[in-house]
């Protein structure tokens, strides 16, 4: 296995998970291409040598067909989430003006109920 | 894996498609429904998708009886090229997901018009996302379970942020995506590290070189195999929100469309615990003794955090969030004890016929409560707390009555299907000597109840403050609700109801479990 | 005739529901068509020997069955329970205004419970008595809980159904045991079991009839229960629910006779409850928990009595038990009537109702005697079979019970008259509003049967001494004696009025202006209950943060030390430098430009660099040997900038900055992530075991897939059913983003495609 491609993936995934935990939906998303990418190189690289294409009858020694094959639906599947995600990016746009991700408060406005514990649980019903 | 492969191609002429039918029908009538939409636009927006779907779901069922029938007497069928195996459990499971698409397809309906919204897109995408789930359950082949996985999901995500005006509708399918990816990515990394360990990724092959280690070859390398179980298995308990991979069921249940969220709960979790059940028993079955205590890990946790967190909520679709989660528990304990190496023994498949019969009783339970929230969430489905509940009984009496059954069948009280069906989980807990089980879930169902409790008692206060001259308001009769969002209510209540006093049906849930069972 | 009775009382309540819409009174009347026609039917079984089972199996494996049995025992608990049930409906017609709120679910709650009872003492398979057992539970939960809008009764509600929900959960893991143990699950051929199991068994059943029957410490439920409408007292908590429990100890008690805490445990409950029952009788103003505490008193009395075990003190117990249900109803609606009449029901404030009240009074009277024990009444010929129950004990059980039960008689005596001299004696002439006749007559009917009950002993007799058979065979020698001659039994029991009633004098004293007393216990488990709430809501905040990127990064980091195994597995030999010496620029130069990505501040340079990462890998592709990997991800990139540039180029230009901390926790994660796939790809190397099957794979293409294109091959033919999958995943995706296009708003435009 060759260590540049390692390095390489390694690299991409550093900055692939670096960005995904991003608040801007669009880095997040750069970030999710990134991740994409570093899958496909990833198959690639655990393929077994490098060698000339995959067609048969060939004489010298060819790469391995079967990760290709398995990274070439990798490519199309991320591709096509991709562009979800950008559809979804942009439609949060149009409804919120930014494409900032927001965290669910919910939750958390139940954690600080500060009333006094007695009665608070039943009042929330109210 | 090359002779697999060349196998592959061999057979494959040979599509016993009978057997196959329910999913091809659910897959070629998401596809047939946009293509009539879109070459006649004017039957978008009427009833036409809606009936389009139930037609579908119904269709599906028809054939789900015959293939029954038909597996009944030959034993599990392989079919396409043996990725995938048709036997009497992958039946009960695929006609639990129709019987969730009919009922979802009958929300939609009223909802899209209620929210302006138009388009077969919505049933489109449950048609597809029930065929991955049918994938999913009788996938004998990890790329295959994978991918089953994925049409499953994206359909979700995608269903999940379309309610196109409200801001939290887009952030629950970003969320849900993102989180769904991951998880899925370390399925991925799991299916790569089992191939790895293993040779193969067809679940036979897989626990063949099980028995192999168990027989003494020194080939497989057993933590890989270890790691890789853990990663298949959080893959499986993202997607039936087990905790620790929960933390997205509150906000994804409170942003998404109500009826989607019907679906997600009862479909999805369906199709993921099905899922989960034929990798881990045909894959893992040798391995059983190691995962047995993940299934206990998830389980506990997931009763525990899921009951806990529900009482102290104040939104009644963030509720039911967490109450999906402890029902999830008392799923993975009915796997726990159909696990149970000792079962066949004693003769029991009591684990398996009350994890089944869990998955029927609260698919149609938690679908009808959606159902009805679904009813209830007024224009831009936001009003989901519990004041929005107040005063139910007074405006609209049988809706009310309606929801107090399915809370009660979700609070496992008797004479409903929630009772028989925690009760039989906790009966196999107990057969299988999983005290600590099954005191747990009985501890989780306690606190639950309270939950349940809590809602119907709102519903039934007497005054309903400001509730008045609010523009708003709940409308009063049940005429105001569209009838077919009733009617899947309805249908549900009934269902619920009869499943919980009627003894039918036993002998299909013993043949389905039976199935089941042998599949280890 | 079950099935029919069981039925009609559903009916009943999907009628009463309806009827009662448009007025409670309607609704109580129809209610109460199903318990009376009950009580009827059951009447008519009385003198008959009677032994029939009805059965209704529902799930074969687990004998989970409705199984019913109609024997003398049940034949008399039907009677107390539909009969007390058809007198508190009528009742009730009277207490609630016609037009009160809640007409179309009070009825029906009520009735609701009476069924769920009515299952419960018919029952005669553990799991029935499980099954009626919890809906008991939940019902009484809806009569109290729905009250009003107070939140003080929604938290006795609340601390009502966790302790009796508890107790159901007990019996559940009671049951499952005693169900293994006995091998099986019929309550009438339960053998005597023995070993460890069965001591945990014993020790679950009896927690739960403690939850139920409100044993010490237990009890805190029952006052709080009493902020529900009067009836729902008369009838849950003095005749009916809280003796659900003492059955389970009756029917089971046999079954656990060989089991050693059996006895302790249960006299331990029963006579510390019937001593701070009493105590609390005592203490307490409110006419209504005088009462209560007063059925917690009787309650551990009769736990303490079975618990003894003999035939008598069984035979006393059900003896004690069918009294003390009818002169405690009569009571609980005597006191409800004075509080709709007058507006109060503090002792303090009421007084001089002998004159105004004089029915009431009457029947007040009648059955605070019979609960003390006055002879004539039926109440005097119970307690007088208890207290010769107890004297039959020998040794240190003698001194110990028999001071026990007799402390408690006296005390009890002594808040009889209390309640009695309170309510009706000498003090402030309270006013009175006019009575109502549908109050009047249940009142009547059941004062009168304390004395009707004496006067004819003998039928009593015949009904009670059956049934006490079922529960042990030897007590068929005992009866209920008009008058026992002047025994030991009998002079204790005078002693015992005479110096309860000196007592009861003394105490009955008002104290102007002092408080109501607290209750003890009650709010310290209102207080377990908030901290586990509390605790929820700070779980809450620990974990669900509700924050995308956080739990990402929690997900990411699990994931990356999943990869710690490999560490050991890696092989360095496994590794070369490159395939290709231009690996190392395009390698490079993919990384710099990723970098680059994350760090620029505007989006189309964003975008840019994003180009550029998909150029560099089609570059690796065609270097490794894969052009048509290195073809699709070209197009595929220029597709995905061109949706990036259209998708997000009208927001913002620039990227938000971020804060400081969580900086430097994502670098981390990040960091931690990209070793963590090294790793694991650098092992997977390092353990040849998915050898690439070059050879025969390219036969194969050729052979069977016609085609030389060996990538082409496997995905159109070799693994077409993935490549079927994956057109789905697509198809979904495009239809998601077309769905996603439609836009709400005129101005939004088609999305990026």
């Amino acid at each position: 296995m060759s260590f540049v491609l390692v390095a390489t993936v390694g690299g991409l995934t550093s900055v692939g998970i670096y960005l995904i935990t991003s608040r801007s939906l669009g880095r997040i998303i750069l970030g999710f291409a990134l991740l994409g990418h570093a899958a496909v190189l990833a198959l690639l690289a655990s393929s077994g040598p490098a060698g000339s294409p995959p067609i048969a009858g060939t004489e010298r020694s060819i790469s391995n067909p079967l990760p290709q094959a398995l990274a070439l639906t990798a490519i199309v599947i991320s591709f096509g989430l991709t562009l979800f995600l950008l559809a979804l990016a942009r439609r949060q746009h149009v409804l919120t003006g930014d494409d900032l991700v927001e965290d669910d408060l919910e939750d958390r406005r139940i954690a600080r109920y500060d009333d006094s514990p007695d009665t608070s649980i039943e009042r929330a019903t109210r | 894996m090359i002779e697999q492969l060349l196998q592959v191609q061999t057979d494959s002429p040979e599509v016993a498609w009978s057997l196959i039918a329910p999913l091809v029908t659910l897959a070629l009538g998401g596809i047939l429904l946009i293509t009539i939409s879109s070459l006649i636009p004017s039957l978008k927006d009427n009833w036409f998708p809606a009936a389009f779907t139930a037609g579908t779901a119904a269709a599906a069922m028809v054939f789900v009886v015959d293939i029954w029938d038909r597996v009944s007497s030959t034993g599990p069928e392989f079919v396409v090229a043996n990725s995938m195996s048709v036997d009497q459990y992958t039946v009960f499971v695929t006609g639990v997901i129709c019987i969730s698409v009919f009922l979802v397809s009958l929300l939609f309906h009223g909802y899209l018009q209620r929210e302006g919204f138009s388009g077969p897109e919505w049933y489109v995408l449950i048609l597809m996302s029930a065929s991955g789930g049918v994938l999913l359950a009788s996938a004998e082949d990890l790329i295959v379970t994978f991918i089953g996985l994925e049409i499953l999901s994206i359909a979700v995500y995608v269903l999940a942020s379309l309610h196109l005006r409200r801001g939290e509708s887009q952030e629950a399918g970003f969320k849900y995506f993102l989180l769904g990816a991951l998880s899925s990515a370390l399925f991925l990394y799991g299916i790569a590290l089992t191939y790895g360990a293993t040779g193969s990724t067809r679940l036979t092959g897989i626990s063949q070189s099980g028995l192999n280690e168990r027989g003494l070859s020194p080939a497989v390398d057993s933590s890989m195999i270890l790691v890789a179980m853990a990663l298949l298995m959080v893959g499986f308990a993202f997607k039936v929100s087990a905790v620790p991979f929960h933390l997205w069921t509150p906000d994804v249940y409170e942003g998404s469309p109500s009826p989607v969220v019907a679906f997600m709960a009862s479909a999805v979790k369906v199709a993921g615990f099905a899922g989960m059940l034929r990798v881990f028993f045909v894959g893992f079955g040798p391995y059983v003794e190691d995962w047995r205590p993940l299934l206990q890990g998830l389980a506990i946790a997931s009763l525990v955090v899921g009951s806990l967190l529900a009482i102290a909520q104040s939104n009644v679709k963030r509720m039911l969030a967490y109450s999906s989660i402890t029902h999830a528990g008392f799923i993975l304990i009915g796997i726990y004890a159909a696990a149970d190496p000792e079962s066949r023994s004693n003769g029991g498949v009591l684990g398996a016929e009350a994890f089944l019969f869990y998955l029927l009783a609260y698919t149609i339970m938690v679908a009808g409560t959606f159902g009805v929230i679904t009813l209830i969430g007024r224009r831009d489905d936001g009003r989901h707390s519990l004041d929005d509940y107040r005063g139910l009984f007074k405006s609209n009496p049988v809706l009310a009555v309606l929801m107090s059954a399915l809370l009660f069948a979700q609070a496992g009280i008797p004479f409903t299907s929630g009772f028989l069906a925690k009760f039989r989980v906790i009966a196999a807990a107990a057969q299988s000597e999983a005290y600590v089980l099954a005191g747990v879930a009985m501890l989780a169902s306690v606190v639950a109840a309270v939950l349940y409790l809590r809602i119907v008692v709102s519903m039934f206060l007497v005054d309903s403050p400001a509730e008045a001259d609010e523009p708003d308001a709940l409308p009063s009769g049940l005429s105001a609700f569209p009838l077919a969002g009733v009617t899947a209510v309805a249908i549900a209540v009934v269902a619920t109801i009869a499943l919980g006093v009627l003894p039918f049906g036993q002998e299909i849930l013993t043949d389905a479990a039976e199935a089941m069972s042998a599949m280890r | 005739m079950i099935w029919v009775l069981l039925a009609a009382h559903i009916v009943g309540i999907f009628a009463a529901s309806y009827s009662g819409r448009s007025s409670m009174r309607t609704g109580l009347l129809v209610a109460a068509i199903a318990p009376a026609l009950t009580t009827a039917w059951a009447t008519t079984q009385l003198l008959k020997p009677n032994d029939t089972v009805y059965e209704m199996v529902w799930v074969q494996g687990l004998d989970l069955s409705l199984r019913f049995r109609v024997d003398s025992l049940a034949i008399l608990m039907t009677i107390l329970v539909s009969g007390i049930g058809a007198l508190v409906f009528v009742y009730a017609s009277g207490y609630f205004k016609p037009s009160a709120d809640g007409g179309s679910h009070f009825p029906a709650s009520l009735l609701l419970f009476s069924f769920s009872m009515l299952g419960l003492v018919l029952a005669d398979s553990i799991w029935t008595l499980f099954i009626f057992w919890e809906l008991t539970s939940v019902s009484s939960f809806l009569l109290v809980g729905f009250k009003n809008l107070d939140v003080d009764v929604r938290i006795a509600a609340r601390r009502a159904l966790l302790i009796t929900g508890g107790g159901g959960l007990a019996l559940l893991a009671g049951f499952l045991i005693l169900a293994d143990a006995s091998n099986t699950t019929v309550l009438s051929n339960l053998e005597p079991i023995s070993g460890p199991n069965a001591g945990i068994a014993a020790a679950l059943l009896m927690f739960a009839a403690a939850t139920k029957s409100a044993q010490m410490p237990f009890h805190i439920w029952l006052p709080g229960a009493m902020a529900a409408p009067t009836p729902v007292s008369a009838y849950l908590h003095s005749a009916t629910m809280v003796k659900a429990g003492i059955l389970l100890l009756a029917s089971t008690s046999a079954t656990f006779e060989d089991v050693a805490i059996w006895k302790p445990l249960g006299l331990t409950l029963g006579i510390s409850t019937m001593l701070w029952g009493a105590f609390g009788a005592l203490r307490h103003r409110d006419a209504k928990l005088i009462l209560a505490w007063g059925t917690i008193s009787q309650l551990g009395l009769l736990v303490t009595l079975l618990s003894v075990g003999t035939p008598k003190a069984t035979f006393a117990a059900m003896s004690l038990l069918t009294a003390h249900a009818v002169f405690k109803a009569a009571l609980f609606i005597t006191v409800g009537e004075i509080d709709i009449r007058t507006g109060t029901r503090d002792i303090y404030e009421l007084g001089g109702l002998t004159k105004s009240m004089p029915i009431t009074f009457a029947v007040a009277a009648i059955s605070a005697a019979s609960m003390a024990g006055v002879p004539l009444l039926l109440g005097f010929a119970a307690k007088e079979a208890a207290i010769e129950a107890v004297l039959d004990l020998k040794g240190t059980e003698l001194w110990l019970v028999g001071g026990a039960v007799i402390g408690g008689a006296v005390m009890t005596v002594a808040y009889s008259l209390r309640f009695v001299l309170g309510v009706f004696g000498p003090g402030p002439q309270t006013s009175v509003s006019p009575r109502r006749s549908a109050m009047t007559v249940p009142a009547v009917a059941l004062g009168a049967a304390s004395i009707a009950g004496y006067i004819f002993l003998g039928s009593v007799n015949s009904i009670v001494g059956p049934a006490v058979v079922e529960l042990d065979e030897k007590a068929n020698v005992y009866s209920l004696l008009r008058w026992p001659g002047f025994t030991p039994g009998l002079l204790t029991s005078l002693s015992v009025v005479i110096v309860g009633f000196l007592i009861g004098y003394s105490v009955s004293t008002r104290t102007e202006g002092a408080n109501a007393p607290t209750a003890i216990g009650a709010s310290f488990a209102d207080r377990s209950i908030n901290e586990v709430l509390t605790f929820a809501r700070e779980l809450i905040g620990r974990i669900q943060h509700g924050s995308l990127p956080v739990y990402l990064a929690t997900m990411m980091t699990t994931a990356s030390l999943a990869a710690t195994p490999f560490v050991t597995a890696i092989d360095p030999d496994s590794l070369r430098r490159w395939d290709h010496v231009l690996q190392i620029p395009l390698g490079f130069g993919v990384v710099a430009s990723a970098v680059a990505g994350a760090f620029v501040t505007t989006r189309l340079s964003a975008a840019l660099t994003l180009g550029a990462v998909g150029i560099g890998v089609s570059g690796l592709f065609a270097l490794h040997g894969a052009p048509d990997l290195a073809l699709t991800q070209l197009l595929v990139e220029t597709v995905v900038v061109v949706g990036f540039v259209i998708g997000l180029g009208r927001l913002s230009r620039r990227f938000p900055p971020v804060g400081g901390a969580w900086h430097a926790t994502r670098m981390a994660v990040a960091v931690l992530g990209g070793i963590a796939v090294m790793v694991a790809l650098i092992a997977s190397a390092s353990d040849p075991t998915g050898l690439p099957p070059v050879a025969a794979l390219s036969e194969g293409a050729v052979e069977q897939g016609g085609g030389k294109n060996i990538v082409n091959v496997i995905l159109t033919d070799i693994r077409a059913l993935d490549t079927l999958g994956e057109v789905v995943v697509l198809a979904t995706v495009a239809i998601g983003i077309m769905a996603l296009a439609k836009s709400p708003k005129p101005e939004g435009r088609k999305a990026a495609q």
